[in-house]
């Protein structure tokens, strides 16, 4: 595919608890969006984040809101930071790790973000609990860390983006089988790893898209075009497909449909007709 | 920005006993390895965007569990052979070509190898046995909705299918392809039941529409070395699309290729104008606002779209009489 266009994706951040997002919303200079008052959320200029609390259910909850109240879908990134327990010693305290692929224990579905972009983080298979997993011994359980809402903030996202729009980061606090439960220990590795977490997720929201042949004050002007001439459906499709083809095979502009903002057609045969002159003089016929 | 293609492996619960597994790991190193339970759970996800995925390809070793064999499709290309089949070896190409179906078919950019050759070559003596022409061969496809030469670095499919055609009397096989892969090629003998079809098309067109794909020349040189080495050898010119200029762009094309390339040696050649399923069209047309051969003004025709009927018709004539010049008529087919 021929390179495209860059562009900064909308971060869409979901995390559990108020404190893994205090350290996210101080570096990104988010603040709290007092209308949306049950379920937290703080906004910037190219951020939003929502704190969902804990468990998969909560975390779905949270998501969904978050998507309805993004301004846009198309280009944003879902990525859900927090925290994880260690089921593997090749992981240690303190490891930011990428989800590659997320197992839910209680349904044994399984969900698979896209790793399209580079990163230097390890990469592990997540299994998402319901409850706080201790004492799990390791060759039983497909998975080398363990979280609680992965798996809800997958599914929720999948209604509304692509898989390559998803991204998983947590961060090793604990390990299943020697859990200390010491919150304040825990969240101390985690805020540790906030150098290593925060330019991935910068690097993760530069993306690219061909670049598209009309612009949208082209777009606008077909629009104009189409409601001057009173188009049909079909015929409005026509000319945008046409448009984006004169401009795929070099065209400067579309400066020739100008004239037609000072044309109304009084009958269909007449619009027809010189609807089929726009055509031909875009389609180079 | 992007990981490299083949960055991640997926492998299907099943699939480590499978040699093809084995030889495929060993190929590819340094890939991360990701366990799925079932390789339609990443393959077929909802919404998956085949575009963004061909920025970084991931492969899936899978087990194909049933369709190792499927008959030709009526609309497609027997060449006359009425024992006409096809298999799906490999998911997905490894090209990406503007005006590929396959971007509206599959849900995802992602390639899925299928490891249990096995199950494929006992599916395909049971079909030369049950055969319905027996007084024919059955002509087998075996790289039909993908380019698995291409691929042979890492899936040594072809060496195997070969091998395999060499065994089976009553087989025909056709490898499909627009690569330029001759170490796949060079330490096998060939075999007068294997065609080597390749798909040339015009310089500006391997540029602007066939993009990753080797270059005419490239493609020129191995079929040479294959006509040589005494392959079976056919050439498609399909899809023909209809670019500004097309007939002195394909005129000058033909003079190009049986310049360098002895017509008589040829096995037979295809010739065939774009066209597609309608609905795989609608699809690619949302995905690619990039490439302005899918914007031609097309016309429907039942389930597929393709240039209007008179300027199919004014194509074919023109490029068939082009042909004619160099290859008996008996010896193009033509499609479209
Ligand atoms: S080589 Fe063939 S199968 Fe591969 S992308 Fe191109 S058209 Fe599609």
């Amino acid at each position: 595919m021929a390179p495209g266009r860059k562009f900064f994706a909308l971060k869409l951040i979901v995390t559990a608890l108020r404190q893994e997002a205090r350290p996210l919303i101080e570096a990104l200079g988010l603040k709290q969006d007092t209308g949306s008052r049950r379920i937290p959320v703080y906004a910037g200029e190219d951020a939003m984040l929502v704190i969902a609390g804990m468990g998969k259910v909560m975390a779905a909850i949270a998501t969904t809101h978050l998507m309805h109240m993004a301004p846009r879908h198309d280009r944003a990134c879902l990525i859900n930071v927090g925290t994880c327990a260690a089921v593997t010693d090749r992981l240690a305290l303190g490891d930011a790790v990428l989800a590659n692929r997320i197992w839910d224990r209680a349904t044994e579905r399984e969900f698979f973000p896209d790793m399209l972009v580079k990163h230097s983080l390890q990469e592990v298979s997540l299994g998402t609990f319901d409850r706080p997993v201790t004492g799990v011994k390791q060759p039983n359980l497909p998975c080398q860390a363990v979280d609680m809402e992965a798996s809800g903030v997958y599914q929720a996202a999948h209604l509304f983006l692509a898989p390559h729009q998803m991204m998983f980061l947590k961060v090793v606090v604990d390990f299943v089988q020697s859990s200390t439960f010491d919150l304040s220990e825990m969240l101390g590795h985690y805020t540790g790893s906030m150098q290593d977490l925060l330019p991935q997720i910068t690097k993760a929201c530069v993306w690219e898209d061909p670049a598209p042949a009309v612009t949208e004050g082209q777009e606008r002007l077909l629009a104009k075009v189409a409601a001057h001439m009173r188009l049909t459906r079909t015929q409005t499709h026509q000319l945008e497909k046409a448009a984006q083809r004169f401009m795929l095979r070099g065209g400067e502009n579309l400066d020739l449909l100008q004239p037609y903002l000072q044309t109304r057609p009084r009958h269909k045969a007449s619009r027809n007709r010189i609807f089929s002159s726009i055509l031909a003089a875009l389609n180079g016929s | 920005m992007w990981q490299k293609r083949y960055s991640h492996i997926y492998l299907e619960d099943g699939v480590d006993p499978y040699p093809l597994t084995r030889t495929i790991l060993d190929r590819l190193p340094g890939a991360t390895r990701v366990r799925v339970a079932d390789y339609k759970h990443i393959f077929a996800r909802g919404r998956q965007n085949f575009q963004a995925q061909k920025r970084s390809p991931k492969l899936i070793l899978a087990r194909k569990k049933d369709n190792w064999i499927y008959p030709g499709p009526s609309q497609s290309q027997d060449f006359g052979y009425r024992n006409f089949y096809y298999n799906s070896l490999l998911l997905n190409c490894i090209y990406n070509c503007d005006y590929c179906y396959l971007q509206g078919m599959y849900p995802s950019g992602n390639l899925v190898v299928f490891v249990n050759e096995d199950d494929f070559f006992s599916a395909t003596k049971r079909a030369i046995e049950e055969r319905p022409f027996p007084e024919e061969p059955l002509y087998l496809c075996i790289s039909y909705d993908t380019d698995l030469l291409a691929y042979e670095n890492v899936a040594p499919y072809c060496a195997r299918f070969i091998e395999f055609t060499r065994s089976q009397e009553d087989l025909l096989i056709e490898i499909r392809t627009k690569s330029a892969n001759w170490n796949a090629l060079a330490e096998v003998a060939p075999c007068p039941r294997v065609i080597l079809a390749w798909t040339l098309s015009p310089r500006s067109v391997v540029k602007k529409y066939e993009k990753q794909t080797p270059s005419l020349e490239q493609r020129i040189g191995i079929v040479k070395r294959c006509l040589d080495r005494g392959w079976q050898v056919r050439l498609c010119f399909d899809p023909v699309l209809r670019i500004d200029g097309w007939e002195a762009i394909y005129g000058e094309f033909f003079r190009e290729v049986f310049r360098a390339l002895p017509a008589r040696s040829i096995r037979d050649v295809s010739l065939g104008l774009f066209r597609m399923n309608a609905d795989f069209f609608k699809r690619i047309e949302k995905q690619r606002p990039d490439s302005d051969i899918l914007y031609y003004p097309f016309e429907r025709e039942s389930s597929l779209i393709s240039y209007p009927q008179e300027e199919r018709r004014d194509m074919l004539s023109h490029l068939q009489e082009e042909l004619a010049a160099y290859l008996p008529r008996e010896k193009i087919e033509t499609w479209g």
